[in-house]
């Protein structure tokens, strides 16, 4: 008999292994298959009630107090419990009202009048005032509350004296009528809007922060379209729809986030129909994306980070324009995006993400080009290329392993020095490095972001952790920072943007995506490009499951 | 018992040079890392921070103080009770430990009912047929449990037993159901089972060899009072000591299994608290679990009064 011959006879019953083969790994994931069945694709008008249950993927927020530490995983719930004087539609990218209904600016950009609404009530019943909202502003500033966000009111009369204790309170803000709030500012702040949507500006009710002390981020009491019913530490937040809530009834009942730090877990949860949605990570997205029964329930969105190798300009040799531009042109960045970001990124050409209102797909960027690179290198008396340190956590160390290997190409030899978060970005603050592999942004106005970034007033821990220096840059973010006018300041923006992109201080990598996947049955879910963990939760509902 | 009473007084005495050193290192530990404390009170987000207003939050804080004051500041709290309050929390430390203490403990008490219910007689049997195949399986086993990563255990349960067959919820507390706590437990115990599995084993095969056995054996008693009487009885001390030291373990090594399954336990406290260089926290959540560690270690060596009369208290 030839082997032939054998394999013939043998076929039939290979053939039927393989089916059971298949047929019983089917029958393990036939619980997914169900799952799947259910997809309504016509999803019909929005319905009221049931519960959304999301995942927390950044630990356990620790304190809801919108003055406290701002981290993502708190501000995530916070949003929800506080409303602030005006809003941010973070799609629409414009600023909406909220506890404002409307407002004023006048003497030139210096005053700003707020006209509050009468309906808006705390958790606790009580009607909100201009003098809460003065109390709020007030709390959040005071040194002696501590808040990381004191500063957001930069810029607003009489704040210094009230920090430096020489003033019972800030002057330039006044509750002249239980429905009016007047802010003055010193000079013209165009970003005062915008500061006073941050969750830290959440309006606080004094009765209880007085009644619970520090305590009160633990028992948060707010004005916002949720209010917390239960707090397990490390396992639950179940937050419970304000019924007469000022803006209407929110669709979903209940909303829980699960803290859940594992990404392996999460899966395992939403496969069992858990979790209704959740914010995906690489692996994940590779595989959900590529699953066409999964691909219609992603939410996708650029968000508001750039990921760079950030360069400290005050180390040789990478105070050289060219050796910067040279290891941009080194780097084939759509390659990294596809390779090790399974696409869950796009390539960077600048400084400013395409999500950013100043984004311009017209920028002259750095194509992969090692030649070029190579002979930028040789013009810049590094024929033999040099050695660079890299810091980057762990999680990021990858990618900058696939960085270093088109770097190698180029000459550049890459020490990767790979640090924890907090380490790194103290020595990155303290201008401890060579070069450093993170994200930057969030920041929702371009003028701010690129200001607080590459400004020289911002050196080191400022922000301007590259020690970039551009008097045209300065000159023009200046400006940027007193213009109110809207045109203008993306025009600053963007002639910003071409400059350093030119100059290279960082190298420009990728814009961050970020995606949730969620359960057919739900609606709502928005891409938001300030953090897509960021959801207006009163837009979601849920169909009734089966 | 005034012999036992007095030894409990002596060991529960020696606790405090050990919590005493635990913190000073903890303490060192968290100070020599590089990096200004006070920035884990802020983030990335908030970059332009105002020199004045650091300074502000570096004096609430007392981080302006030189290291030893702190220190000794913090010690002169601890022994009223008062562990301070989380940098990020700001909740008191103590309510922040004893709100996840319940969850660890139950987590810890459940997998060392695994271990010893699934270890110790895997290790008898295997003992009393020396050389068999239930033998050679039961040590198979043990390798394999003492040798895989508790993470991977642990996914490989929540897959086979939540996934793809919907028996237990793969993760979380479930406000405290029992069937919330059995994958959790089965991953955290059946490591530890292996362990005393093998000890017991060996434990068993030691003690059968002796003569008083063979003579239990000569006179006529029935097989399984002469493994459970003399046999176990004399092999429990180093069963005990075993478990002891792995109950400790499990108390304070469960930070793996707490993340895999969604548990609120210390562990998770600690490890963010870490994370977020959260001082006051670390230096709480160390102090309860190695105050455990240690009563763990108190009740082992009780134990062994009761196992073996020869053990007296002095």
């Amino acid at each position: 008999m030839t082997l032939r011959d054998a394999l013939r006879r043998l076929s039939p019953a290979l053939v039927r292994a393989g089916l059971l083969v298949t047929v019983v790994c089917a029958g393990a994931w036939g619980g997914v298959g169900t799952l799947r069945g259910a997809a309504g694709a016509a999803a019909g008008a929005p319905r009221y009630g049931g519960t959304f249950t999301k995942s927390l993927n950044y630990g356990d927020p620790g304190s809801l107090d919108p003055i406290a530490k701002p981290e993502v995983a708190a501000m995530m719930v916070t949003m929800n419990l506080f409303d602030r004087l005006v809003a941010v539609d973070p799609v629409a990218k414009k600023v909406v009202p909220s506890l404002a209904e409307r407002w004023e600016i006048r003497d030139g950009g210096l005053t700003y009048v707020f006209h509050l609404r009468k309906n808006a009530r705390f958790h606790n019943g009580r009607e909100i005032t201009a003098r809460d909202v003065k109390y709020s502003l007030e709390r959040l500033s005071d040194p002696k509350n501590a808040s990381p966000s004191a500063n957001l009111l930069v810029g607003v009369e009489g704040l210094e004296a009230f920090q430096e204790g020489k003033a019972p309170e800030i002057a330039g803000v006044q509750a002249p009528d239980p429905y009016t709030l007047v802010v003055r500012l010193e000079r013209p702040k165009p970003t005062l809007l915008m500061d006073l949507s941050a969750p830290a500006a959440g309006v606080v009710p004094r009765e209880e922060v007085e009644r619970l002390g520090l305590d009160f981020g633990q028992r948060p009491v707010g004005s916002g379209p949720f209010r917390l019913a239960s707090w397990r530490k490390d396992d639950e937040i179940v937050l419970e729809a304000v019924r007469d809530y000022w803006a209407g009834r929110p669709y979903v009942d209940r909303v829980v986030f699960r803290i859940m730090r594992e990404e392996a877990t999460r899966d395992a949860e939403f496969q069992a129909g858990n979790l209704d949605a959740m914010t995906l990570g690489e692996a994940q997205y590779r595989r959900y994306s590529n699953d066409p029964a999964w691909k219609p329930y992603l939410v996708e969105v650029p968000e508001l980070f750039t990921r760079a190798i950030f360069f400290n300009l005050r180390r040789p040799p990478l105070d050289q324009v060219k050796v910067r531009q040279a290891l941009n042109y080194a780097v084939d960045k759509r390659a990294v995006v596809e390779k090790v970001l399974s696409n869950k990124a796009y390539p960077a050409l600048g400084p400013l993400p395409s999500s950013s209102s100043a984004f311009d797909p017209n920028l002259e960027a750095y194509p992969y080009d090692p030649e070029k690179a190579r002979q930028l290198l040789r013009e810049a008396g590094f024929p033999q290329g040099f050695e660079l340190e890299v810091l980057a956590t762990a999680a990021g160390a990858r990618t900058v392993e696939a960085v270093a290997g088109f770097l190698a190409d180029a000459g550049v030899r890459v020490r990767i020095v790979r640090l924890e978060s907090t380490t790194l970005f103290e020595r990155v603050r303290s201008g401890d490095f060579q070069a450093a592999f993170y994200s930057t942004g969030g920041e929702f106005d371009p003028v701010t972001f690129l200001y607080a970034r590459l400004h020289t007033a911002n050196f080191g821990r400022a922000g301007n952790v590259t020690y970039y220096d551009n008097p045209e840059v300065d000159r023009l973010l200046a400006e940027g920072m007193s213009v109110t006018d809207e045109a203008r300041r993306i025009a600053i923006a963007r002639q910003v943007e071409g400059i350093v992109t030119r100059e290279a201080p960082w190298l420009f990598l990728n814009y961050n995506k970020a995606v949730v996947l969620h359960q057919p049955w739900v609606h709502g879910l928005q891409p938001v490009p300030t953090d897509i963990d960021f959801q207006d939760l009163t837009k979601v509902w849920v169909e009734p499951r089966r | 018992m005034g012999g036992l009473g007095r030894y409990l007084a002596r060991r529960l005495l020696l606790l405090v040079p050990v919590i005493l050193g635990i913190t000073l290192v903890v303490f060192v530990l968290m100070n020599v890392v590089p990096g200004d404390p006070l920035y884990s009170l802020i983030d990335e987000r908030s970059a332009g921070l105002d020199p004045a207003v650091a300074e502000a939050i570096r004096r609430q804080w007392g981080l302006d103080r030189p290291l030893y004051v702190q220190y000794v500041r913090f010690l002169a709290n601890a022994i009223q009770g008062d562990l301070g309050r989380s940098f990020v929390s700001r909740q008191r430390v103590t309510e922040a430990v004893v709100e996840r203490l319940g969850a660890t403990l139950r987590l810890g008490l459940a997998a060392l009912v695994v271990a010893v219910g699934v270890g110790l007689p895997a290790g008898i049997v295997a003992a009393t047929r020396r050389g068999s195949a239930v033998d050679a399986a039961s040590m198979v086993a043990a390798m394999a449990g003492v040798s895989m990563p508790v993470f991977w255990l642990g996914l490989l349960l929540m897959y086979l037993l939540a996934v793809s067959h919907r028996w237990l919820p793969p993760s979380g507390y479930g406000g405290g159901a029992l069937r919330y706590l059995v994958l959790p437990a089965l991953t955290l115990g059946l490591p530890v089972a292996a362990v005393v599995a093998r000890i017991a084993r060996s434990a068993m095969l030691e003690v059968l060899r002796r003569e008083y056995v063979v003579t239990a054996r000569a006179k006529g008693l029935p097989e399984g009072a002469v493994l459970v009487r003399h046999g176990l009885r004399n092999a429990l001390i180093p069963i005990v000591t075993i478990v002891g030291v792995q109950a400790g373990g499990l108390l304070s090594g469960a930070v793996v299994t707490e993340t895999i399954f969604n548990w609120p336990g210390v562990g998770r406290l600690l490890i963010d608290a870490i994370g977020r260089r959260d001082m006051p926290v670390v230096q709480g959540a160390v102090i309860f679990i190695a105050v455990l560690f240690a009563l763990v270690n108190l009740i082992v060596d009780v134990t062994y009064a009761f196992i073996d009369p020869r053990v007296r208290y002095e």
